[in-house]
């Protein structure tokens, strides 16, 4: 199943390339006697978002990391736009890291200011931008106030800015939902896909599926520093095959409780999700339903959701999946 | 295109510069010094003098010093405190051990400040013990050794045949004043003699300036120490060297910091040459017409020499500050709190309190094999070599050598110190081993 996700991926691989604005071939990463990151290649389509999932410990950050050249990867290469120089085109990347801070005892517009300069903005450019952000994420009356007065929602919005300030091209994003309230996981959701919409590639790293869902159109699945899965989501899914069903039913599942092919069952009363052996199994199932005389109202094939692969994926790698947050 | 290191120092220069720390020390400094200077000079002069009676015992063997020595006593400032004598001596006749050990209970006490014992033998070659509870106090212990000196000296001239009053008058001492010659300047060049108030002038300004540098160097070492480990603690670390490369931050810090310090000194040296040249008029405010001629003089000297030293300071102190500041970064780059920067800081305080301690003693001996060798080893540089410059200098080509040696010893610590901190502002979790660090600077 997993092969036919990165088939799929290959074949389009060759009409795509010429899009693709960032590009990891066979890169490496050792820390001491720690594989930090293991032959570790995938490409990003120009205007895509792009998701890069595991569990704590995969090897997201350091990956990261070597894209925004703070750490030297030990072999492979990563080229932006065609070239292999990345350092030359930082400033057109923008990096909000894992973990958040900010200096606490300046200004929010003197933070802003100065992480635009470092970014080549000018003074002049950096204080019209400031303005309209402060403005959009509602913080303009906080300009003047010292980050230490700031809740940590607000710090993490002024962080945000500070990472697209300067409108790169590129934005990679380390977590950028942990932390998060509700309100705010959306505020952030509606941004990345507005910054996409204006252009911006964005690739960021989670561990929770939903968003990936939501937003992504492409994702690269890494576990203990490899890759597991690689592609567009949908062909992702797609590869995975659809062995959940939805059912509503009248009266009692008890005649099919015990059926060969039904792997498990989430029971609601009137509605049930079940998961099936295989995807082929939809057949003989819907009929032993018909055979066995449950009342059946609706009958729905699921696509696995991404929460399923991701826990399916790294199990069948030997790992164990902290249930995500 | 903006230039990012320009943006670091920016930062690094405008919060400091407008912090309220800073604002404070432009003013508290001054007055502190003023005041520490003032302190240490009348604590100087100032005599150990007491409003209350102090007893004192005295075992006089001889039997012929004692009423001499109370007539003595009695005349002598020294033991007078607003023309009263508080100091009243008794004779005591103890002689066995259990008496003096009676005696010293009592000076335990406080009953006796202290007993003196004359030896029988004092004419020929016995010494006065002194016994107190302080034996700090030298004045008094001089001023009683003065004393008998003189009530013994005058018996040998009599007993020798002597006239007391002629023998005074042959043995005295005679006048002793010292001036240093230094070179003289510009055209006339040659030697030219200063006298004890100029050279005092001088010194005092140098010492002032040594221990400025001593100061600024480990405050703001401390302070640059302080901001690798905050922007490190925040993680701001990462977000800023991916837009620049670390050595540029380090280096941008280092010049921000050190810019803070030289605006420092910049306004007072602005305010001081201003003070210096309106002296008159400002004076004339508070109604003081006319200045003593010392004053005058100190001035004079300061207005003469000052320009010369304050170039020797800029340059000392940016080579020290940067040399410094350095390691100190590093440290705080090493260290993931400040508990443990400051544990791992304090050997490479050691590094510039020992030149610290030393110069008080090579001072005296400026041109000897071993402050000259001590003032070439460049972590010393900047106060030992510095201290050489003010009190005796140096032949130039020894100066320029030792500014090219810590040129390149800056360059050599920023750069393995570079590389250590390129790595450590990302790491987390225990603090790397010297074996680790080596490991780091090959990276």
């Amino acid at each position: 199943m997993e092969n036919t996700a990165r088939v799929g991926t290959l074949s389009r691989s060759f009409e795509i390339k010429k899009m693709n604005l960032l590009q990891l071939e066979n890169v490496h990463k050792r820390f001491g006697d720690f594989t930090a990151v293991s032959d570790i290649s995938f490409s990003i389509e120009k205007g895509s978002i792009y998701g890069l999932l595991g569990p704590n410990g995969a090897g997201k950050t350091t990956t990261l990391r070597m894209i925004m050249d703070i750490i030297a990867p030990d072999a492979g290469s990563i080229t932006f736009s065609g070239n292999r120089q990345v350092q030359d085109f930082l400033d057109q990347i923008g990096y909000l890291p894992e973990e958040r801070g900010l200096y606490r005892k300046m200004k929010v517009r003197d933070v802003i200011l100065f992480i635009a300069e470092l970014k080549g903005l000018y003074k002049q450019q950096a204080l019209s931008e400031i303005e309209q952000w402060l403005e959009k994420m509602q913080l303009s009356e906080w300009e003047n106030k010292r980050i230490d007065e700031l809740s940590k929602g607000m710090a993490q919005k002024i962080q945000f800015i500070t990472t697209v300030i300067h409108k790169p091209e590129l934005i990679i994003l380390d977590e950028p939902f942990s932390g998060l309230d509700p309100i705010n996981m959306t505020l952030l959701k509606d941004l990345m896909l507005e910054l996409r919409e204006d252009g911006s590639t964005i690739i960021f790293s989670t561990h929770v599926m939903e968003q990936v869902e939501k937003l992504c159109d492409h994702i690269c699945l890494i576990h203990q520093g490899k890759v597991l899965l690689e592609g567009e989501l949908r062909a992702v899914k797609r590869g995975f095959g659809k062995n959940s069903v939805e059912i509503e039913y009248i009266g009692s599942l008890e005649p099919i409780r015990n059926s060969a092919c039904i792997q498990g069952i989430n029971d609601f009363g009137q509605y049930a999700e079940i998961k099936l052996k295989t995807p082929e199994d939809y057949r003989p199932f819907l009929q032993e339903l018909v055979e066995k005389g449950v009342d059946v109202t609706r009958f729905e094939l699921m696509e696995p959701t991404l929460h399923e692969i991701f826990v399916q994926s790294v199990e069948a790698h030997g790992g164990v999946v902290q249930d995500a947050e | 295109m903006p230039n990012k290191i320009v943006a670091v120092i920016k930062r690094e220069y405008m919060t400091r510069v407008k912090s309220k720390g800073f604002i404070a020390s432009l003013f508290l400094m001054p007055i502190l010094m003023c005041g520490l200077v003032l302190l240490s000079s009348f604590l100087a002069i100032m005599e150990d003098k007491t409003e209350e009676i102090r007893k004192l015992a005295v075992i006089d063997e001889t039997g012929e010093i004692f009423e001499q020595m109370r007539a003595a006593v009695a005349k002598h400032p020294t033991f007078q405190h607003k023309g009263e004598l508080v100091y009243q001596l008794h004779e005591e006749t103890t002689t066995t051990a259990d008496e003096k050990t009676a005696l010293q209970e009592r000076v335990r006490t406080k009953e006796l400040y202290a007993y003196l014992e004359i030896p029988k033998d004092v004419f020929a070659s016995g010494k006065v013990l002194f016994y107190a509870r302080t034996v700090t106090n030298s004045n008094v212990q001089n001023t009683f050794r003065r004393i008998i000196s003189d009530i013994v000296r005058d018996k040998r001239f009599a007993e020798s045949g002597y006239s007391q009053r002629e023998v005074r008058q042959l043995m005295r001492s005679v006048g002793f004043n010292a001036y240093a010659v230094k070179s003289g300047k510009g055209k006339e060049g040659g030697a030219k003699v200063e006298s004890a108030i100029e050279t005092g002038a001088r010194l005092g300004l140098g010492y002032l300036l040594v221990f400025v540098l001593y100061l600024f160097v480990i405050i703001y070492a401390n302070s640059i120490m302080r901001s690798v480990l905050e922007e490190k603690t925040t993680r701001i670390v990462e977000v800023i060297i991916s837009s620049i490369k670390p050595y540029q931050l380090l280096l941008g810090k280092l010049i921000g910091v050190c810019s803070v310090c030289l605006t420092m000194f910049a306004i007072w040296v602005i305010f001081g040459v201003l003070l210096v040249m309106n002296i008159k008029p400002l004076l004339g405010i508070f109604g003081i017409d006319s200045l003593p001629i010392q004053f005058i003089q100190v001035i004079g000297t300061i207005k003469a020499s000052g320009t010369e030293i304050l170039t020797y300071f800029f340059v000392y102190f940016i080579m020290g500050f940067f040399m410094y500041s350095t390691l100190y970064a590093v440290v705080g780059a090493i260290c993931g709190s400040e508990e443990e920067a400051q544990q791992t800081g304090g050997p490479l305080t050691m590094l510039i309190i020992i030149p610290f301690i030393l110069m008080f003693q090579l001072f005296r001996i400026p041109d000897s094999t071993l402050s000259v060798l001590l003032s070439h080893i460049p972590f010393f540089s900047p106060i030992l070599m510095f201290m050489r410059i003010n009190v005796l200098m140096p032949p130039l080509w020894e100066i320029l050598l030792n500014i090219l040696l810590m040129c390149a010893t800056v360059l050599l610590v920023m750069l393995i110190s570079g590389k250590i901190y390129r790595v450590g502002i990302l790491m987390y979790g225990k603090r790397p081993t010297l074996a680790q660090l080596w490991q780091w600077m090959r990276y």
